[in-house]
C-alpha cells in the first residue's frame, strides 16, 4: 500500500471516528470541576503547623521546667498563694501578727506572708532542714535602722541591709561557705509595707522557720552549699524550620506564597558568631513575563506568549554566618548572611499564549534538570526567643537574591518570607 | 458543551493515547483548560461562523494537552514499555478487515509506541510539519521523519497481517 493511501486511510478514519460518550465520563468531569484548588488550603495548613510547632515547644519547655512554665511570673511577684502554701508544707512557719492590710499581690488565708503596718511585729529566722525545692516566702518589714534583714536560699542567702538608715532597700548576697562572722546576727524586726526580699529554697533540705523575737542564726546551721558553676556554652544546635515563601520575578505579577520546610544545624563559635547550614525544601510559585524568561532551549511553538506560570519544588542548601548583635534576658537579636545552592527538584511551567487570537496554554514539567551551586545570596535578620537553656524558637524574615538565572527559564528569582523555627541545643 | 464536543474531542484524545483511560484524562484536562479560558474566546456570528473556530480551538487544546502528557510520560516510560506495548498489539489484533471500523483503525494507531504515535498523528492526521513536530516534542526533525517512516511500516505490517486473513482487503471496505 503506498504511503499516501495509508495516510488517507487513517485520515478518513480519524475524521469519521466519533466515540460514544459513557455516562461515567461526565461524572468524572463534574468531579474535577467541583474540586477546589488545593492551594486555597495552604495558608490554613501553614497556620495549623505553626500553631502545632508553638504548642509543641511550649509543652516541651513545660515538661522540662514545670514550675517556671506553669508560673512564668514567679520571679517577679513576691508572694503567690501556692508559694505560701508550699512553703508552709515545707516547714516554713510564721508566728506573729499577720497584718490585715498586707500589701501583697495576692493575699489569702493560706499565705503566711509576713507583714505588718504596726512596728510591733518582730521576727527572726533560722534555716532548718526539711524544706522543699523552689519555695519562696516574701517578707515585708519595717526594719530597725541598723538591723540587717536576712532571708535564706539553698544555694545563697540573700542579705538585705538598709543602705540608708531608715529605709529598707539594701540587698546583699552572702556567698556560700561564708564564715559565720560574715553573716550578721541579732534580732530582725519585720513589719511595715515594703517588700524586701524573696527567699527561694533551692535545696531540698533547707527551709526557713521564722519565730517572733528570736535571734537570727543562719551560719551555724546552714548545710554545705555546692559551688555555682557557669554552664558551658552549647556549641551545636538543631533547628526545625517552617514558613511561607513568596517568590517574585516581576513586581507586578504576584502569586500565592509557597512554603519552606527543613532542618538546620548550627555551630556556635562564640557567643556572637555562629555557622549555620540549612536544608530546605521550598515551593517557589511565581509568574513571569516572556521578557524575563530566557530558557537555554527555547520552548517554541507559542507565537504570542503572554505569561509563564511556574510551580517549582526546590531543594535549598544554605550556608550562612550569623551574628548575634544583642542578647537580652528573653532572647537574641541576630542577623545573618550566606549563600544558597538550589537543586531544582521539579519544575512545572504553564505557558499562556494566544494561538490564532485565542488564549490557550501548554505546560512543561521537568525533573532534576537544573542545579545552581552557590547562586543565591541569603540575607536575614530576626529574633530568637529563649524558652530554656536549650530550647528556643525564632522568627526570621529573609530575602534571597539571585546571583544568576534560576531554573529552566533562567529567571531572576527573588524570594522573601518568614521562617519560623524551633531550636534545640545539643 | 461537553456533550456536544465530546465525540470530536475524544476522537483526538484517543488517537494520542494508549487506551481509553488515558484518553479520558487528556480529554478532561483539555476541557478544564477550555472552561477556564472560554471567557477569552470572542467570535461574533452564528452557526458555523462560531462552530468552526470553536472546534478548531478545541482541537488545538486537545492536541497540545495530549502532547503535554506525552512529554510528561516520556520521563517515566522506557523503551521496554514501548516494545511490550507493540507486542501486545499483535496479540490483540485478530479482527477481520472487512468488519474493521474506524475505531479499530484508530486502535492500530493507539497501539503504536508513544513516539511513533505522536509523530504519526501530528504529521498525517493533524497536518503539522516535521519542524513543528520537532519543536513540540523536543526532538530533532530527523527523528520526527524517522519515527514517521517507522510508524508507517508498523501500520502497513499490521494491515497486511489482517489482510492475509481477509483477502478482500481493507480498501474494499
Amino acid at each position: 500500500m503506498p504511503k499516501d493511501d495509508l495516510d488517507q486511510l487513517f485520515l478518513d478514519a480519524a475524521d469519521w471516528f466519533r466515540p460514544v460518550q459513557q455516562p461515567e465520563d461526565w461524572t468524572k468531569m463534574a468531579a474535577l470541576l467541583d474540586r477546589r484548588p488545593a492551594r486555597k488550603l495552604r495558608p490554613v495548613a501553614i497556620a495549623l503547623v505553626f500553631l502545632a510547632l508553638l504548642a509543641g515547644g511550649f509543652l516541651l519547655v513545660r515538661s522540662m521546667h514545670p514550675t517556671q512554665a506553669a508560673c512564668p511570673g514567679c520571679s517577679s511577684r513576691l508572694v503567690q498563694d501556692h508559694h505560701a502554701a508550699v512553703s508552709r508544707a515545707a516547714g516554713v512557719s510564721a508566728r506573729g501578727k499577720v497584718a490585715e492590710n498586707a500589701p501583697l499581690a495576692n493575699p489569702s488565708p493560706t499565705a503566711k506572708s509576713l507583714s505588718g503596718s504596726d512596728r510591733s511585729f518582730q521576727s527572726r529566722g533560722r534555716v532548718v532542714p526539711g524544706g522543699s525545692p523552689r519555695h519562696q516566702v516574701a517578707l515585708t518589714s519595717s526594719l530597725g535602722k541598723n538591723q540587717p534583714l536576712v532571708s535564706a536560699a539553698g544555694a545563697n542567702a540573700i542579705l538585705a541591709t538598709p543602705s540608708n538608715p531608715g529605709t529598707r532597700s539594701g540587698v546583699g548576697l552572702v556567698q556560700p561557705g561564708a564564715s559565720p562572722a560574715a553573716i550578721p546576727s541579732g534580732p530582725m524586726v519585720l513589719g511595715g509595707n515594703a517588700p524586701i526580699g524573696v527567699i527561694p529554697f533551692n535545696m531540698p533540705s533547707i527551709a526557713l522557720e521564722v519565730f517572733g523575737r528570736a535571734p537570727v542564726s543562719l551560719s551555724d546551721q546552714s548545710p554545705p552549699v555546692p559551688k555555682i558553676r557557669r554552664p558551658a556554652m552549647i556549641r551545636w544546635q538543631a533547628d526545625l524550620l517552617l514558613g511561607p515563601d513568596l517568590t517574585l520575578v516581576t513586581s507586578s505579577l504576584w502569586s500565592n506564597p509557597g512554603m519552606d520546610a527543613g532542618i538546620r544545624m548550627s555551630y556556635h563559635f562564640s557567643e556572637k558568631w555562629q555557622l549555620e547550614s540549612a536544608l530546605l525544601y521550598s515551593s517557589k510559585i511565581y509568574k513571569a513575563l516572556p521578557s524575563e524568561y530566557h530558557p537555554i532551549q527555547p520552548y517554541t511553538g507559542m507565537p504570542d506568549l503572554q505569561q509563564i506560570n511556574a510551580n517549582c519544588r526546590v531543594i535549598d542548601l544554605a550556608l550562612d554566618v550569623r551574628y548575634n548583635f544583642k542578647t537580652t534576658l528573653g532572647g537574641t537579636w541576630f542577623a545573618e548572611a550566606g549563600l544558597s545552592s538550589y537543586w531544582m527538584n521539579r519544575e512545572a511551567y504553564t505557558f499562556n499564549y494566544k494561538s490564532g487570537g485565542y488564549p490557550t496554554s501548554t505546560s512543561l514539567a521537568i525533573s532534576n534538570m537544573d542545579r545552581h551551586p552557590l547562586s543565591i545570596l541569603n540575607l536575614s535578620a530576626g529574633y530568637e526567643f529563649r524558652l530554656s537553656r536549650r530550647v528556643s524558637w525564632q522568627v526570621q524574615p529573609f530575602l534571597k537574591l539571585p546571583l544568576s538565572g534560576i531554573g529552566y527559564g533562567r529567571v531572576h528569582l527573588v524570594s522573601t518570607g518568614m521562617l519560623f523555627s524551633i531550636n534545640y541545643g545539643l | 458543551m461537553y456533550d456536544f464536543f465530546y465525540g470530536y474531542a475524544m476522537s483526538i484524545c484517543l488517537r494520542y493515547s494508549r487506551n481509553r483511560e488515558d484518553a479520558i484524562e487528556v480529554l478532561h484536562d483539555g476541557f478544564l483548560k477550555i472552561f477556564k479560558n472560554i471567557g477569552g474566546f470572542r467570535i461574533e456570528g452564528t452557526g458555523k461562523q462560531v462552530l468552526y473556530p470553536l472546534q478548531a480551538w478545541i482541537k488545538k487544546i486537545m492536541i497540545y494537552t495530549a502532547i503535554d502528557r506525552y512529554r510528561a510520560q516520556q520521563k517515566y516510560s522506557g523503551q521496554e514499555d514501548i516494545h511490550l506495548h507493540e507486542h501486545a498489539l499483535y496479540q490483540a489484533a485478530p479482527t477481520p478487515l472487512d468488519s474493521m471500523a474506524y475505531e479499530e483503525l484508530m486502535g492500530l494507531v493507539q497501539a503504536l509506541s508513544p513516539g511513533y504515535r505522536a509523530v504519526f498523528n501530528l504529521y498525517v492526521i493533524d497536518g503539522f510539519t516535521h519542524e513543528e513536530i520537532a519543536e513540540k516534542l523536543g526532538i530533532s526533525s530527523g527523528t520526527s521523519k524517522s519515527n514517521l517512516a517507522r510508524a508507517r511500516e508498523v501500520l502497513k505490517k499490521r494491515l497486511k497481517k489482517i489482510d492475509i486473513r481477509n483477502p478482500l482487503g481493507y480498501a474494499k471496505r
